[in-house]
């Protein structure tokens, strides 16, 4: 019998830090309090069980101004789990699909 | 008012067309042994070329934003230790990033789905920029650091040090294998696997050393790896739709699970434990929490339901993580002179600390920080590599020397295979060689080119002399009364000279498969 490897069904983001990621945060916490929130110095590391979702007008109204996709994804350093982006949010979930 | 991302997406896709003016088979060029026929491509980023622009402006222009203010503020004083290794480091960086910019024209050339195209085309570009981003710290370095010599011949240097061939033979690898293979070596375990620690992670090393150019180059270039990394699953989802494809990706998992360990991870490992002296964590933990935990838990163990398997080696790959990087740096730091970096040897703090991240360390390792420090000073006209016996030998598949996971209890091992004997360092590697070996025959290896040779020509065929014609580029301290000349080398009286290979451990093969 080989190795085993153990699941793990948290979904991670890491975020550049600045004024943008402050904001994600605010509003992630807001919609889901159960995530973790880890600040190690140039990067903040958000952790949950099964997804992140990230409602970009959201965002856009916590920072007062617009708010797209390519402006997100500019601050989005990585990820662990299945990305999905959709028109106006980017979703992270543990589930990977062909 | 303009279409959503979704429904752009569908008609931006119905614009695909065949070329006309050259055949199926002329476009391809490179063949696959991948099934990949009749399957349906995903694209979970769906990035059009106006987003993408947009976006990589807008990461250009935060990024030279930081460059801009950092010539004019003084965050703090750089490390020493950190920008002489960043020497070593940032010469090998530009030419994975090269040549992974390479693997993904491979790939947009050689795979028909529109949506994998558009992806690996976008990458290239990335990689493209993530060589040009390297370089302009290094142009930066060479600038404004106290001693630019070494940063001056850092392309050189990389593609002709003994120590980058550990790069050189992983990236090689993989800009001339399968172009579907060179998807899972590259994106899965190098950009899923392990660009986590070394672009994140280590950015807040960069700034913890005062090198706030490097620490924004790591998180830019890392926010384009977000893509890379869904650019692999992508490609695996469509590999993953045949089961005639299964037991093809399970070999190139195994194989690329471990080459990526040597690769990249030891040279990672090497980074974090001993080329730095802000540490928080140790590269073991780093590597446990990033790769062993993160990656493999939350990726590949969900590989499983379509019959894939744990990696092989998995239990000798966690295992090496106590010693993989003390090992690393007997090699780095014992082979100075082939090196055009000055080093900084570990102090009683810094071998406290090892001690602590993994206890045993001055048992095992301090043997050799005491001969080192006895071969710091040239007019002592003792260098340590004579004195601990001279170089091992090299695996003919990584490159890596066979003294892993230990100098004294290494693994390495010779087989004769078709008439000829070859060395290798561990069972995985023997194991990759058998699967292919016409892709590991060379005749270009360290002893080929320097058996015979006395230390001071080595160090000056390879280039590392500075404008004087007779200091050395590579110092065994960073600051000394004297530094090392090429006559100090010669007064050693060091000769490379081949070592008898070592014993072999499985029976001769008459042919490889």
């Amino acid at each position: 019998m080989g190795p085993e490897l153990k699941p793990s069904h948290t979904v991670t983001a890491k975020l550049i830090k600045g004024s943008d990621a402050a904001a994600v945060v605010a509003v992630l916490m807001s919609s889901s309090p159960s995530a973790v929130v880890q600040d190690h110095g140039t990067y903040l590391s958000l952790e949950n069980e099964g997804s992140l979702f990230f409602n970009l007008t959201d965002i856009g109204e916590e920072l007062g101004r617009p708010y797209d996709i390519p402006t997100f994804l500019a601050i989005l350093a990585s990820y662990t789990g299945q990305v999905d982006v959709q028109d106006n949010a980017v979703l992270i979930s543990e589930t990977y699909s062909t | 008012m303009s279409l959503q991302i979704t429904k752009a997406y569908d008609r931006i896709k119905a614009l695909d067309w065949e070329p006309s003016y050259i055949s199926k088979g002329q476009k391809v060029v490179e063949t696959t042994r991948f099934h990949l026929t009749g399957l349906k491509p995903l694209d979970p980023f769906k990035t059009f070329l106006r987003e993408y622009f947009t976006m990589e402006q807008e990461k250009e222009n935060r990024h030279y934003s930081i460059l801009e203010a950092s010539s004019r503020l003084h965050s703090g004083p750089r490390d020493a230790r950190w920008m002489e290794a960043m020497k070593f480091v940032l010469g090998n960086l530009v030419g994975l990033e090269y040549a992974a910019g390479r693997q993904m024209g491979r790939m947009a050339r050689s795979l028909a789905p529109m949506e994998l195209r558009q992806g690996y085309m976008m990458q290239m570009l990335d990689e493209m920029r993530h060589a040009q981003l390297e370089m302009n710290n290094v142009r930066q370095n060479m600038r404004s650091w106290e001693d630019p010599a070494g940063y001056d011949i850092i392309l050189s240097g990389a593609a002709s040090n003994v120590g980058g061939g550990l790069f050189r033979s992983f990236m090689e690898d993989l800009t001339t294998c399968d172009p579907v293979e060179t998807s899972i070596g590259l994106q899965i375990f190098v950009e899923t696997g392990y660009s986590n620690v070394f672009f994140v992670g280590m950015s807040s090393a960069a700034a913890a050393h005062g090198d706030d150019p490097l620490a924004s180059t790591m998180l830019t270039i890392q926010s384009d790896e977000s893509r890379h990394m869904a650019n692999g699953w992508a490609t695996l989802a469509l590999l993953l739709q045949d089961d005639r494809n299964i037991p093809l990706i399970q070999q190139a998992l195994d194989k690329w699970f471990w080459r990526a360990h040597v690769g990249f991870g030891m040279g990672l490992a090497l980074v974090q434990d001993y080329f730095m002296k802000n540490r928080t964590e140790s590269a073991k933990e780093s590597a446990l929490r990033w790769v062993y935990d993160e990656f493999l838990g939350g990726f590949y163990q969900k590989l499983e339901r379509y019959g894939i398997k744990a990696p092989p080696h998995l239990d000798d790959q966690i295992a090496e993580l106590d010693s993989y990087s003390h090992s690393a740096a007997i090699y780095i730091f014992g082979a100075w002179p082939f090196f055009y970096h000055r080093a900084d040897p570990m102090t009683s703090e810094d071998m406290d600390w090892l001690e602590k991240k993994y206890p045993g360390w001055h048992s095992k390792f301090g043997w050799f920080w005491d001969a080192y420090g006895r071969c710091t000073d040239p007019r002592d006209r003792a260098v340590v590599l004579k004195e601990l016996g001279g170089l091992p030998s090299f695996c003919e598949v990584c490159q890596r020397p066979l003294i892993f996971p230990t100098p004294d209890k290494h693994t390495g091992r010779s087989r004769v295979i078709a008439g000829k004997n070859h060395i290798f360092c561990s069972t995985p590697c023997e194991t990759i060689y058998i699967n292919d070996p016409t892709r590991y025959q060379t005749d270009k290896g360290f002893y080929d080119l320097y058996e015979g040779c006395e230390l001071s020509e080595v160090a000056e065929r390879s280039g590392y002399v500075r404008d004087d014609g007779q200091t050395l580029m590579g110092q065994p301290v960073l600051q000394q009364e004297k530094m090392w000349t090429l006559d100090d080398l010669r007064a050693c009286n060091y000769i490379v000279t081949r070592p008898p290979p070592p014993p072999a451990l499985n029976p001769e093969l008459v042919a490889a498969s």
